[in-house]
Parts: C-alpha cells; sequence; structure tokens
C-alpha cells in the first residue's frame, strides 16, 4: 500500500481523483510511513493522524456524491513547522513556542485543504528558520535519508528530508536565503523558492519578513509546479503578494526550452566550489544545452558582498519580528517579579544560542551609531546586488549555476562555527536578496551517491521559464530515492 | 570595531534578552568574528545608489485591501494561547505604581 506515495504528487492525485484509491488508504499508507522512516530521520516534530483521516474520509465521501475533486486530491503535503495550523502545534522549531496551537491556519494551509490535500504533520526546522543543517532545532536534527550521519540541509531540513523518504510526495517549506533549495539539493528533491510576493505569508512564522516566502518540495518538477499553482496568488491578508493571472505552471513544464538563453555566471564557479559539485552542475548546464538552450558567461560582480549583506540584513528583520516573543501572548513565560524581567528570562529560556546570536547582531546593526554603517549600507548593497541580475536578464533568460558549493555536509561538521555555516548558503542568498524565483533541481549523483542541485534564477514573476528548464533537467537526471 | 563585552550587555539590554554571565564573552567573541566580516560592506561603491527596501524586482506595493469591517480573531481564540490571562485579558505583572 505504500506504493501510492512513490507515485508523484501528479500521478496519485490522478488515482485518488479516479478512484482507483481512495484517499483514506492514502492516508493509512502515509501514516504507517511515517511509523517506519521518523524514528530514525525525525523529519516530522508532529503528526496529526485524527485529522489527517477526518480529512481524507471527507475527500472520499465527497467523490462519492459525485462531486469532482481537487488537484491535490489525496496527496498528503508535510507542512514546515513555521505554518500556522489549527489542527496541530506550531513550533517554529523553537522552545518558546513548545504546544503553542495557533488560532488561526495559514493562508497556504486553507488553499491546499481546499485543493483536497492531505496533512499528515509538521516537519522540523532549524528554530525560526535560522540555520542551513536542522541542527538548530530546539528538538534535534533531522538525518539525511540518504546519509543518516549526515545533514538534510536547512532550515526546511525535515519537509525535504519527508519527501526524499516519500513520507509524502510534497511539502511545503519556506526559504529566506536558501532554505528550501540548498535542502532539495542536499535531499535530491525539487525545491522551489518563488517569486517574492506570488505567495501569500499570512500565517508563516516571519523570520525576516522582506525576504521570506513560501514554497513548495516535490519528487519530481511537475509534482512542484502543481502544488505551487495550488498556492499561489494575490491575499487581501498579505499587503506584499502580487496580483497576477492565475499561473499554470504544471503546463509549463511541457514548454520547448530550444533557443532558451542560459546565463552561467562565473562567480558562482571558483573558490569554495567542490569539485564533484562544479562537475555535476556543468553536466546538467550541458544537459540543457543539449535540449536546444544556449549558455553564455556572464557577471554577476556583487556576488561576493551577498553573505554580508544578507546576514545584516535578515538579522535586523529577524530582532524586530521576534520581539513578539515576549512571554504574555503566546508560547512559554518564565514568571519574574517584574515585566521587564518577565521579558528577559522568558526570552532567555525560550531561545536556542543562534536564535540570540542574531537578535543581538540584528539589534546592533539597527543601533544608534551603526545604522548608516551597516543596516543602511547593506540596503544599498542589496539594491546592488538585484541590479546585476536586472542587468544580466537583458540578455539572459534565466541563469544557472550550483545550489550549494558542496553536497550535504556531516552534523557536527559546522555547528561550532557560525561563520562557516553561514558562508555555505553563498549561491542561493543573491537570488533571496532580489526577490527572484529560483528552483533547485536534481542532477547526476556526486561519486559519493550524494544528490548535488542544480539551481536556475529566473525573471521576477517568471517561474515558468524555471520550471519548463527544470523539467527538460529532470528529463536527462530522472528523479532518484534513497535506498 | 570589534564587539567588547559591553556592547554584547547593552544590546541584550536592548533586545531584552537576559543573558547568563557565562554566555556573554563567548557571544562578544561570535559576534566579533560576524562584524568584522560584515565590515567588507564598507569597501562598496555605494554613491548615489538608493537603498533597497523590499527585492527590487517587487511588484507594486502597498496594495491596501478596501477597508472593509470583517469577522477577525474572537476574543476567546486571542486569549486561548496565552500563558496567564485574568479579567478576559492578558495578565501580566504590575508595571505601573499606583
Amino acid at each position: 500500500m505504500t506504493d501510492a506515495l512513490e507515485l508523484g504528487v501528479v500521478a496519485l492525485a490522478d488515482a485518488v481523483r479516479s478512484g482507483k484509491i481512495s484517499a483514506t488508504d492514502v492516508a493509512r499508507a502515509c501514516l504507517a510511513r511515517i511509523d517506519e522512516k521518523n524514528g530514525d530521520l525525525y523529519a516530522f516534530l508532529s503528526t496529526a493522524p485524527e485529522s489527517l483521516l477526518e480529512s481524507a474520509r471527507a475527500i472520499d465521501d465527497k467523490r462519492a456524491r459525485g462531486e469532482t475533486l481537487g488537484p491535490l486530491a489525496g496527496v498528503p503535503v508535510a507542512l514546515k513547522d513555521a505554518l500556522c495550523t489549527r489542527f496541530a502545534p506550531s513550533t517554529a522549531g523553537s522552545k518558546i513556542l513548545e504546544g503553542w496551537v495557533p488560532p488561526y491556519d495559514a493562508t497556504v494551509v486553507a488553499k491546499l485543504r481546499a485543493a483536497d490535500a492531505l496533512m499528515p504533520g509538521k516537519t522540523n526546522m532549524d528554530e525560526f528558520a535560522m540555520g542551513s543543517s536542522n541542527e538548530n532545532s530546539a528538538y534535534g536534527p533531522t538525518k539525511n535519508p540518504w546519509d543518516p550521519t549526515r545533514t538534510p540541509g536547512g532550515s526546511s531540513g525535515g519537509s525535504a528530508a519527508a519527501v526524499a523518504s516519500r513520507m509524502t510526495p510534497a511539502a511545503l517549506g519556506s526559504d529566506t536565503g536558501g532554505s528550501i533549495r540548498q535542502p532539495a539539493a542536499f535531499t535530491g528533491t525539487v525545491g522551489v523558492k518563488p517569486t517574492y510576493g506570488r505567495v501569500s505569508r499570512y500565517g508563516l512564522i516571519a523570520f525576516a519578513s522582506s525576504l521570506d516566502q513560501i514554497g513548495p518540495f516535490a519528487s519530481d518538477v511537475r509534482g512542484a509546479a502543481r502544488v505551487l499553482d495550488v498556492i499561489a496568488g494575490r491575499d487581501p491578508r498579505d499587503a506584499t503578494s502580487f496580483e497576477s493571472e492565475p499561473t499554470d505552471l504544471e503546463r509549463a513544464c511541457e514548454r520547448p526550452v530550444k533557443g532558451l538563453r542560459i546565463g552561467v555566471p562565473k562567480e558562482y564557479f571558483g573558490e569554495g566550489l567542490d569539485p564533484d559539485v562544479d562537475l555535476r552542475v556543468r553536466e546538467g548546464i550541458a544537459a540543457l544545452r543539449e535540449a536546444g538552450c544556449e549558455a553564455v558567461s556572464i557577471e554577476l560582480p556583487h556576488t561576493r558582498y551577498a553573505v554580508a549583506t544578507y546576514y545584516v540584513v535578515a538579522t535586523a528583520e529577524a530582532s524586530s519580528n521576534l520581539a513578539r516573543f515576549d512571554g504574555v501572548r503566546f508560547g512559554l513565560r518564565k514568571d519574574a517579579g517584574d515585566l521587564k524581567s518577565l521579558y528577559g528570562k522568558t526570552r532567555e529560556a525560550g531561545f536556542g544560542r543562534e536564535v540570540k546570536r542574531r537578535i543581538l547582531l540584528g539589534t546592533f546593526v539597527l543601533s544608534a551609531g551603526y545604522y548608516d554603517a551597516y543596516y543602511l549600507k547593506a540596503q544599498k548593497v542589496r539594491t546592488l546586488i538585484a541590479r546585476d541580475f536586472e542587468k544580466a536578464f537583458e540578455s539572459v533568460d534565466a541563469i544557472a549555476c550550483p545550489t550549494s558549493p558542496t553536497a550535504a555536509f556531516r552534523l557536527g561538521e559546522k555547528s561550532s562555527d557560525p561563520l562557516a555555516m553561514y558562508l555555505s548558503d553563498v549561491c542561493t542568498l543573491p537570488a533571496s536578496l532580489a526577490g527572484l524565483p529560483a528552483i533547485s533541481v536534481p542532477c547526476a549523483a556526486a561519486p559519493s551517491g550524494l544528490p548535488v542541485g542544480l539551481q536556475l534564477v529566473g525573471r521576477a514573476r517568471d517561474e515558468a521559464t524555471l520550471f519548463a528548464l527544470a523539467a527538460a533537467c529532470e528529463r536527462a537526471f530522472p528523479p532518484r530515492a534513497p535506498a | 570595531m570589534p564587539i567588547a563585552r559591553e556592547v554584547v550587555l547593552h544590546v541584550a539590554e536592548l533586545s531584552s534578552l537576559s543573558l547568563e554571565e557565562g554566555e556573554v564573552d563567548a557571544l562578544a567573541g561570535e559576534l566579533d568574528a560576524i562584524v568584522r566580516y560584515v565590515e567588507q560592506l564598507g569597501a562598496v561603491e555605494t554613491e548615489g545608489v538608493e537603498p533597497a527596501t523590499f527585492g527590487a524586482a517587487l511588484a507594486p506595493r502597498g496594495a491596501l485591501r478596501p477597508d472593509v469591517p470583517a469577522p477577525g480573531l474572537s476574543h476567546e481564540d486571542a486569549l486561548a494561547g496565552a500563558p496567564a490571562s485574568a479579567e478576559d485579558g492578558f495578565a501580566v505583572p504590575l508595571f505601573v505604581e499606583s
């Protein structure tokens, strides 16, 4: 029965819609698979079997009444624990929100439900999405299904591991500086960071609001397209979400890529890039050439400032966003004599080391005397990084580069050196700072057998071209799952 | 600009974050390394460059919805997750002397 979970999003939804398999059977298979795998991997922080089976029954009843089922009929979609859900606790991987059940659903959760998806539970993540390895989860790290001594990446590592191990064919994550794309690359899954504003952030526990964007993971490109088609769109509850025609990214996967111009930025292929990753990514680009694309060398000269820029902008915004966790309205509270001590003690007990570090750094760069030199300066450099892309897109249709400079690293390898961990995000940060859409799609495995991701970055709002190219890449390197 | 322990203590105060004594020096060292790395931004020529607000590629901003009253979170729901409530509100220690 677990075979249903190997089908992928599109085939599984078709099977449920046509009655070949019931949503209830899918839900049971999913719970069984989680039961079998989660003890070792720790991809899920919590599951919600009752609400899962109840939704499944409702979908089966709907079909029995002759109603048409939605595009994700009976498809289990795992949710990163930063997404607010009424049916399960939403901790964002932090002790400060342990056990907290939000009083509302995120917009993406409501959209998944309306599309008849199943939501089995909430996935592990770096605390408040701050990290690149899931080792900053207050509840313990997720393991990489390809090699349990290695990290699945972060911060959406639990969602990536759930899909890679086929506990679910799809998942949602959030990407602030690479938190969907890098774990997708590390686990051999497809991961998409949409254009900033493509998907409503309502109900996403905020890290850095000018960068945060929700997006899908899936076991194949078309599956990711279908999930993104479901969750995209303007939402009156998020003023940064934009109006657009409904997307048809699933159809874009069929689009010919012949004649598209692909920019290959030399700054992404320099020092620090693992030779095996370099080789595989170049093979991925060669596959696009064989499909009729033209690859040209381009320059994105401000790339080397992206890490510094990001760690100023993101921490500044985080220091402000995380001020809401004060022991008064939700979550943990450490009672102390007066209000100020209550705030201080609650936050001391509730936040982990990396979160404290980022709150302090963000407060520092915004504080009197340092604002101009750090925060304002970083926002100006951010403009220059965005201009590099604008110039490049005058002559190319998309940009191809590595998603991460290395394949999955070992648990513990970088956790004692925050700066080394930050530097591992170098390939994903620029597109985030510019608000551009990007996708990570698997290319051939490294000699070690570990997955490698090719990152494709597109013009603002042009996810369609990215899906066409990712589908072409996938035809050359079909999806694989760990043994 | 090295981050000394005094800077960490000042910023922690601004952040409403208590720190254990033993943590302060370690955090100062870590933050110092990060801030030194970030200082390379000082070398970038930004004369006449506008600071980014949202991601530069972004859609028309300020798309506000019509100001129409609609049901919001109920009082009960809003209080449901509070660690302490009293008199139908969030409970906090006394902070104004009578």
